[in-house]
């Protein structure tokens, strides 16, 4: 399973049309590389640092600066 | 991902492979590759050269261990070179490999030379000193012809272990019983493991663990922040101390929640196991008693037949039988013949003599008929010679009157010469006449004796074909005629069997106040952290709450998914089990059932065979349980994520061996939809008394599309170990 066979998994979740309100469409065409909504970013932080084998803490950073925590 | 095809395997001097690498070659295809051996004929001299290349060790079947190659290179050694090398030569003995992957076709060698520094006893390892083990790669571009050595030690292990990587090796390395280890189904966590192993769920699981700890952190940031915002100081510490106890004691409540969820897992897969050794156990009691009646039976039909053929003697002198006789009636044909021709000479002899014409004789022995019996002859106007009527005044009446009113035979003695042996050859007629019926029945007697041995043979192997056939089934669920401490093992089982009940129960027991005590606790916590909320105060910056509530989606999308593919999975394994089950076990008449995975709360896959209504099935032989568990890992290995077969190739040293003969067709049937290339060595299908020396089910696998290659090993049994040589047929 790739990084982009996992995202898309993840993104079946019916979470994404009842409380983020993406259209069947929307989550149809995302990619892993195109910019979207704060919670798919985080899912492609989280699912590239796995990838990428960075240690949690650090993707945990990576995370606090994409929300701008301080 | 490409598919690993193994293209030849090559032996030299190994063990039984007396010779260079060009005596012994095996060159295998994509597909079923059969290499069929007899006992000793190098079926795992050949397992063991794979071992060599893979982990560096061979397998001791003696002493059941593996061993170091480096240890045992005195032992590896082909007798037969040892013996042929003069001190101060050196032999060499090697093993080399040729694998392709989608671009390249490597070439895999290791070898060692051993000198003989002794005279002596070649097969004494002091006249021997082996160096050190070399090891060669070389490869080339599918595209070219020319192979390059490859000189880094770094990429020479990784083309080794490249040809099976090493975690998957327990799925495509198997050797007799290993099967039982490929999956234990014991342990609780077993089938999850191999799941693991042959699919990707494992990359989900991590994703598990790095969301809950991102959702720690960011809790922990948020309460942090909470606490530096709040107006009442002190309180705020209160909760989050409170907080922190009452998270422990959730995390501590929901380990012995888990714990017990484990043992209780363990412990209904342990009495689920046991209900089939009960049964197995039953079944191998009651095989048992039959044999052993089988013997009973088989003893005395022995002893009787024994009896019979220690007695034929008696026949020749018992008066009954009289076999000494045999053959003589022509003897006494012959003898009256003769009688009848001295009556006659002695009538003309006296006529000669002028003896009185009245005078009466007959050709009867004298004094039979009885005089009595005449009498009554007469009266009753019956012969009682030949039955027929004679009435009175007729001729053969007549006869008879003439008959008894004969000269006594004191007086027509008188009136013959003396030395006259009418007399003497009558009586011999007389006495004879007894033995005489008898002779007429020897030959019926020995007929009858003749179809009695036969009967008891025909019901001696009767018997032992019965014997025979238990023995199978006792096999079969698992039993061993042989064995000795089965009766034990069989006798424990029941007390096991009652301790898991036992536990079973209290499990169920200690689960409910688990999960009382864990919704409290969530209830509390829920609680106090509202209470924080209220005290962190209300010029928070927004994103650290946004952040832990992102997350703590995110925790949920990634836990949602991972139940759904494990879900997803589970399905597919269960449809694809069942699908190898049926096709591996289609060669027996016993209904083998249907195979049901399911998940527990404790994240455990659990494994039962039912009925068409569900029901469970016990009581399986050893057959089907290793058949179960192939099945299985066959499934596991078709429903990977996009990928249906396996990528390396399966070697498998006597596999048939564990399965028992009804599974064999099956077997080889069915290996080919998982594994792209599978080598199986197997003495199942040899039978030396066919001139093929394959069975009949091994000619019918030759034929075949789906083979890639077939092989058969024979060795000379006449010769002495020293003298062994593994010879290759290639049959395709």
């Amino acid at each position: 399973m790739t990084a982009n066979e996992l995202f898309k998994e993840l993104l079946r979740d019916t979470i994404f049309s009842e409380k983020y309100n993406f259209s069947e469409k929307q989550l149809e065409k995302m990619g892993m590389h195109e910019p979207s909504k704060p919670i798919v970013e985080l899912l492609k932080l989280i699912i590239q640092g796995k990838e990428n084998n960075i240690p949690y803490s650090s993707i945990y950073n990576q995370i606090k600066k994409f929300q701008k925590i301080k | 991902m490409s598919v690993n095809i193994i293209n030849s395997i090559y032996f030299e001097n190994f063990y039984n492979y007396y010779g260079s690498y060009e005596n012994n070659t095996y060159n295998f295809k994509e597909g079923l590759n059969i290499v069929v051996a007899d006992n000793g004929a190098g079926k795992s001299k050949f397992f063991n050269g794979i071992l060599w290349l893979l982990k560096d060790i061979v397998y001791d079947s003696e002493l059941n261990k593996d061993d170091k190659v480096e240890d045992v290179t005195f032992k590896i050694i082909s007798d037969k070179a040892k013996d042929e090398t003069s001190l101060g030569d050196s032999v060499r003995v090697g093993v080399k490999l040729s694998y392709q992957d989608s671009k390249f076709e490597y070439i895999v060698e290791k070898y060692f030379y051993s000198k003989r520094i002794e005279e002596g006893n070649p097969l004494h390892e002091k006249c021997w000193k082996s160096e050190a083990i070399e090891q060669e790669v070389s490869k080339r571009d599918l595209d070219l012809k020319t192979f390059h050595q490859v000189y880094s030690l770094e990429d020479q292990q990784r083309i080794l272990d490249n040809i099976i990587l090493k975690g998957l090796q327990p799925y495509a390395l198997l050797q007799g019983e290993e099967i039982d280890n490929m999956i234990d189904f014991s342990t609780k966590d077993s089938l999850d493991k191999a799941i693991n192993k042959l699919t990707n769920i494992n990359r989900v699981k991590e994703l598990v663990e790095l969301s809950d700890y991102l959702l720690r952190r960011s809790d922990k940031d948020f309460d942090s922040m909470r606490k530096h915002h709040t107006k009442n100081a002190n309180e705020f510490d209160e909760k989050l101390e409170k907080k922190e106890e009452l998270v422990s004691d959730l995390a501590k409540n929901e380990k012995l929640l888990q714990a017990t969820i484990d043992t209780l897992n363990s412990s209904k897969e342990e009495r689920s196991n046991l209900l089939n050794s009960i049964t197995n156990s039953k079944k191998r009691s009651e095989f048992r008693n039959k044999i052993s009646e089988f013997e009973k039976e088989k003893l005395i039909l022995s002893k009787e037949y024994e009896n019979l053929l220690n007695n034929i003697n008696s026949y020749f002198f018992n008066p009954e039988y009289s076999w000494l006789l045999m053959n003589l009636d022509g003897e006494m044909k012959t003898f009256s013949n003769i009688r009848d021709e001295f009556l006659e000479k002695r009538m003309k002899r006296k006529l000669r003599n002028e003896l009185p014409t009245d005078i009466f004789t007959t050709v009867l022995p004298d004094g039979s008929p009885d005089f009595v019996s005449l009498e009554k002859m007469i009266g009753q106007e019956i012969c009682f010679v030949c039955g027929r009527e004679a009435k009175k005044g007729s001729d053969e009446w007549l006869y008879m009157k003439k008959v008894k009113d004969r000269p006594k035979p004191d007086l027509l003695k008188e009136q013959l010469s003396k030395n006259d042996f009418k007399d003497f050859f009558g009586d011999i007629q007389i006495n004879a006449q007894e033995y005489y019926r008898k002779i007429i029945g020897i030959n019926e007697s020995v007929k009858q004796l003749k179809s009695k041995a036969a009967k008891y043979e025909n019901e001696i192997r009767e018997v032992l074909k019965k014997k025979e056939q238990a023995g199978e089934e006792l096999f079969q669920f698992g039993g061993s005629s042989t064995s000795n401490n089965e009766k034990d093992k069989d006798k424990n089982i029941l007390e096991s069997y009652a301790n898991a009940n036992q536990r079973i129960g209290q499990c169920n027991i200690e689960i409910v106040k688990y999960k009382k005590e864990i919704d409290n606790l969530k209830i509390s916590i829920d609680n106090v952290d509202k209470r924080i909320s209220e005290l962190g105060g209300s010029d928070l910056p927004k994103e650290y709450k946004e952040t832990t509530e992102l997350l703590t989606d995110i925790s949920k999308i990634i836990g949602n998914t991972k139940d759904r593919i494990f879900s997803e999975i589970l399905t597919r394994l269960e449809t694809n089990s069942n699908k190898h089950f049926q096709n591996l076990t289609a060669g027996n008449n016993v209904d083998g059932g249907i195979l049901k995975l399911s998940k527990t709360s404790g994240e455990t896959v659990i494994l039962e065979v039912v009925d068409k209504s569900g029901n469970p099935i016990t009581g399986l032989s050893e057959g089907f349980q290793r058949m179960k568990k192939l099945a299985v890992v066959m499934a596991i290995i078709s429903s990977r994520y996009n990928k249906q077969t396996f990528d390396y190739p399966l070697i498998a040293d006597a596999p048939l061996s564990a399965f028992g003969k009804g599974f064999i067709e099956g077997f080889f049937n069915e290996v080919p939809n998982v594994f792209n290339q599978s080598i199986i060595l197997v003495k199942e299908l040899y039978d030396k008394e066919r001139e093929s020396h394959l069975t009949e089910t091994g000619e019918r696998i030759l034929k075949k599309s789906e083979i890639g290659s077939f092989y058969l090993n024979e060795i000379e049994e006449n010769k002495s170990q020293i003298e062994r040589e593994t010879k290759i047929i290639c049959y395709k």
